[in-house]
């Protein structure tokens, strides 16, 4: 009788531990009596403007006048460093984010029960960690669901996301057969799966906060406001010119790209 | 799927279904999980997890309907099946590299879908590093089926079969990336070729005859360090020697961006090669007897030529012409016509 009900009682625990791991929406986070809310509002900007798709040209350092057409980034793995030292990662079925200019609700990323506390910085991947990037495919479900909203950030032909894709027009491009003048830039490789190493262009940023850092409070929100510069995509060290690198997807230079865009991320202000 | 049935394996990734639907919608799945899939004893452990993505009938169903579609493709011309058609190994027959859509051309030539299970990479140059992903390469491919994984997806969702299918498989009617994905592999993972004469011999059902036990011999002095017994293929990839076309393929380099892969590509199973032709992976070959005098007289001499293919100084493998009789004799042995005529492998 007692054997039968502690069975039973495995089995039930076997079932809730595959529920929770099965369904990529539940997640495992421990319980911090609720904690409080961050919100991540990525700000894409060009210098000191805001990006408009399609819309105004900016001028790069090398002089090369361009317009933006697609700006798109995967951001994941989002850890919080408090300023007492703690860190709070957030849960990693919880932190990928896909980051796309046209589309507005996808500038913001929330991040719930977030324990109480002062925290000072932040850091994040910009792309897919190598984990997940070879995971399961029931394991990549939403943001990098490979079939659905994930497609065109996602290489078919060469396993693995695109962690950043930049396209736009430029005179400084080579004229295509089509009329177009078009530079692109598709940023992804998160190092291969043995036998297949790749290129790993997985960057991680740690940005402060600035001020008095950012107070998270039981049940109550608060945004933090990132700029993007995507200006720094062109303008870093070194120089990225369209006219030298009109294309680069998968080629060894997209990690001076991927470099350069690493710099991209600074916290504005936290309100 | 291990001819163990009875192994606590089958059972932990049944009640890993069971739970997971239970969990996510609230519905029962299929009480029936009977394993389609034999594994043959004289082949090694499969490398595919099957614990993830459990084979039973239902999904094997769904998976070959799903191959056979035109519908997967953008104006519902080509399936899977179109490239890759049974009698011919599950390759294109007759073609040097696949035709797709509005009969567009590929650059190379479609591979034979066999014992999947044991592969750890997919396409010529091992881009792709799992069975599961493997199809949206193809369905997205503007020359093969040029469309959109989401519109297959929505297309699907109309269809009262597949919303059966996908009952019957998963125990609800939700159409997703991944049921769609698994359920492809559950049907490839079917498809295992392991009842060739060569696998008669090796089971001690049947002997060589004369000429094919001397081309045995010779295939596993000069041509199994490669392509390993009993797959036939160890996985790797190999710069044989193939003069680059006017195409300038770079093969497994265009994917791992190093210079020593220039040109190299995998190394096919040769099981079943007799009816895969041409040969290659652009298919420049179009019989077996040219594929195996490459070894022998076509080797180019490459910066990163595989070190098997150069011997003091020369290129290539010595051989008679009576040897590559023997050989392609051997060769024969690898077509297992049970394979090839396999109602459960066909179209429904």
């Amino acid at each position: 009788m007692n054997q039968i009900s502690s069975l039973r009682a495995a089995a039930l625990g076997l079932a809730v531990l595959f529920i929770m791991s099965g369904c990529g929406n539940q997640t495992t986070e421990p319980l911090n009596d609720g904690g409080g809310t961050v919100v991540l509002e990525f700000d894409n900007v060009v210098g000191p403007q805001e990006l408009v798709l399609s819309g105004p040209s900016y001028v790069n350092a090398t002089g090369e006048s361009f317009t933006v057409t697609t700006c798109r980034y995967f951001i994941s793995n989002v850890v919080l460093h408090r300023q007492d030292g703690a860190l709070y990662t957030i849960p990693q079925d919880s932190s990928y984010f896909l980051v796309d200019e046209a589309v507005a609700a996808s500038h913001l990323a929330t991040l719930s029960k977030i324990p109480a506390g002062t925290y000072t910085s932040i850091s994040f991947m910009i792309g897919v960690d190598s984990l997940r990037s070879a995971s399961d495919v029931s394991r990549r479900t939403g943001v990098l669901d490979p079939g659905a909203a994930a497609a065109d950030m996602y290489w078919v032909w060469n396993s693995g996301y695109i962690f950043m894709k930049l396209e736009g027009s430029s005179p400084a491009a080579p004229e295509a057969p089509s009329g177009e003048r078009m530079f692109r830039y598709h940023v992804g490789g998160f190092g291969g799966i043995a036998p297949t190493p790749t290129i790993n262009n997985i960057r991680t940023v740690r940005l402060s906060i600035p001020g008095e850092g950012m107070k998270v409070q039981r049940d109550k929100k608060t945004t933090m406001h990132l700029l993007a510069d995507i200006m720094r995509i062109f303008d870093a060290t070194p120089n990225v010119s369209i006219a030298a690198n009109p294309t680069v997807m998968l080629a060894p230079f997209s990690s001076t790209i991927a470099d350069n865009y690493a710099t991209m991320f600074s916290v504005d202000h936290v309100h | 799927m291990y001819t163990d049935r009875t192994s606590f394996g089958m059972i932990v990734p049944a009640i890993l279904l069971l739970c997971c639907l239970v969990g996510c919608s609230g519905e029962t799945a299929p009480a029936e999980v009977v394993d389609p899939m034999s594994i043959p004893a004289h082949f090694p452990a499969p490398v595919y997890d099957f614990g993830r993505n459990p084979v039973t009938p239902a999904k094997v169903e769904l998976g070959r309907a799903l191959f056979y579609d035109g519908r997967l493709s953008r104006d519902g011309s080509i399936s899977c099946g179109s490239c890759h058609q049974q009698q011919s190994g599950f390759t294109q027959h007759g073609h040097d590299v696949s035709h797709g859509i509005e009969d567009r051309l590929g650059t190379r030539n479609s591979q034979t879908i066999q014992n999947v299970a044991w592969q750890r990479t997919f396409f010529w140059d091992g881009g792709v590093h799992d069975l599961d992903v493997q199809p949206l390469a193809p369905i997205a491919n503007p020359a093969e089926m040029d469309e959109r994984f989401e519109n297959i997806l929505e297309r699907l969702r109309g269809i009262p079969a597949y919303r059966d299918r996908m009952r019957r498989a998963y125990g609800n009617d939700s159409v997703t990336t991944t049921r769609v994905l698994q359920a492809l592999s559950a049907f490839m993972l079917t498809l295992v070729s392991a009842e060739s004469p060569y696998d008669d011999v090796l089971r001690g059902r049947r002997s060589f005859t004369a000429t094919e036990g001397r081309g045995h011999d010779i295939f596993a002095r000069e041509c199994a360090p490669c392509h390993a017994e009993p797959l036939t293929t160890d996985g790797s990839f190999r710069n044989t020697g193939l003069h680059p076309s006017s195409l300038d393929d770079r093969g497994r380099a265009t994917v791992t961006l190093r210079p020593e892969d220039a040109y190299a590509f995998r190394v096919p199973s040769l099981r079943n090669v007799e009816v895969t032709g041409p040969y290659m992976h652009d298919g420049r070959y179009r019989t077996l007897e040219a594929a195996v005098r490459h070894y022998v007289r076509n080797v180019t001499d490459m910066e990163h030529l595989d070190p098997l293919l150069r011997r003091e100084g020369r290129t290539g493998i010595p051989l008679t012409d009576d040897d590559v009789m023997d050989l392609v004799a051997f060769l024969q042995t690898l077509t297992d016509r049970t394979f090839l005529n396999d109602p459960r492998h066909g179209e429904p």
